[in-house]
């Protein structure tokens, strides 16, 4: 385990409520983009996180540390975002407008329309992926973790992940070159 | 290199984490392979976009409230005693120590109090059968404590807990 979290999870452990805060503050923005990215907006991002620490909470008094604490942590999050859209799915899984808006502003106006379309193409054909295949690819090309990471986080092979991945790839490739072939016509 | 083999490592390539052997077995592939240059170069460029979306962030001033937020929570959810005096018997040295002197006083404490019970003379001269000596190493002033212990509960209840009663004429 990284050096930092043992010494913050031992000092929990021994009662210290600041080396919880001190995790917290570490962790929590990587935990929101993980949960912002698979959840509807920013409300339920916002309450996966807040779920995630609670949890994390309960749970460190037992942890053992024979995982990496951000790859127990990751799991948390991403089974509860998994949990959040079972109980949702008649909700969008992301809001379009949202992540459109969450863009920086491009410089002229011509450019600024061409990327908010990408960016909501991209969004659209990553929101018809199914839970788990979007988990994989929030992990792997938004936090960058490696594949054996991600295959302990979603508890599954390494090599199940390379092969959802590259099915993911392959579907997002095909779906935005569809949105361009339409766009074009 | 075969072309399942390239196309197996383009998925590292292109996501970004390959050793540089790897690398380098793939770009020569590619060099000879029209068709798996044109996977690699169709990946690539879906890679990129997806890579192009801004991280997302909540908006300014989210994460006091959530702290706070949070704390707040936490201070409701139900926490057990075992659960507390596990976190606390944890600590590496005083732990353990804490834990035995505390169960030696429960136990004199509940054996002096218990009605019947055979009338002690002093203080120190009933604590010290339980003291022992790695006791009284790791906390020194642990007979002091007693005492003072004792002198306050004396002060509240009037009648001092180990007070020996008069013998029966």
């Amino acid at each position: 385990m990284d050096q930092e979290d043992a010494a913050l999870v031992a000092a929990f452990k021994r009662g210290e409520e600041s080396a919880f805060t001190a995790l917290v503050i570490k962790y929590r923005e990587t935990v929101y983009r993980i949960a912002r990215r698979m959840v509807a907006n920013h409300e339920d991002g916002a309450d996966v996180t807040q779920e995630v620490f609670i949890r994390v909470h309960r749970a460190l008094p037992r942890f053992d540390g024979r995982s990496q604490l951000r790859t127990w942590l990751y799991r948390i999050t991403v089974n509860l975002c998994l949990d959040f859209q079972e109980r949702r799915n008649r909700h969008s899984w992301v809001e379009l407008e949202e992540v459109v808006q969450e863009a920086p502003a491009e410089t002229g106006p011509v450019a600024r329309v061409e990327a908010q379309a990408v960016r909501q193409a991209v969004a659209q054909a990553v929101e018809s992926l199914p839970a788990r295949q979007r988990a994989m690819v929030t992990l792997r090309l938004y936090q960058d973790l490696p594949y054996g990471e991600i295959a302990k986080i979603c508890g599954c092979s390494e090599g199940t992940v390379k092969a959802t991945m590259f099915a993911a790839l392959r579907k997002l490739r095909g779906l935005l070159a569809e949105e361009w072939s339409e766009e074009r016509r | 290199m075969t072309c399942r083999e390239a196309r197996e490592a383009l998925l590292e390539t292109v996501t970004g984490r390959t050793a540089p052997d790897l690398r380098r077995a793939v770009a020569a592939h590619l060099e000879v392979c029209p068709a798996c240059r044109a996977e690699a170069a169709r990946l690539e460029e879906t890679v990129a976009l997806l890579r192009a979306t801004p991280d997302p962030a909540p908006p300014e001033g989210f994460w006091p409230g959530f702290m706070a937020r949070l704390e707040e929570r936490i201070s409701r959810e139900p926490v057990s005693v075992w659960a507390r005096l596990r976190r606390r018997m944890s600590a590496p040295v005083l732990g353990p120590a804490a834990a035995t002197v505390i169960v030696v006083l429960v136990f004199v404490v509940s054996t002096l109090l218990r009605p019947g019970a055979p009338p002690a003379s002093t203080t120190q001269s009933q604590v010290a059968p339980f003291l022992t000596d790695s006791m009284r190493t790791l906390m020194p002033s642990l007979e002091e404590t007693v005492q003072l212990w004792q002198s306050g509960l004396g002060t509240v209840d009037a009648e001092p807990l180990f007070e020996t009663q008069p013998a029966v004429p």
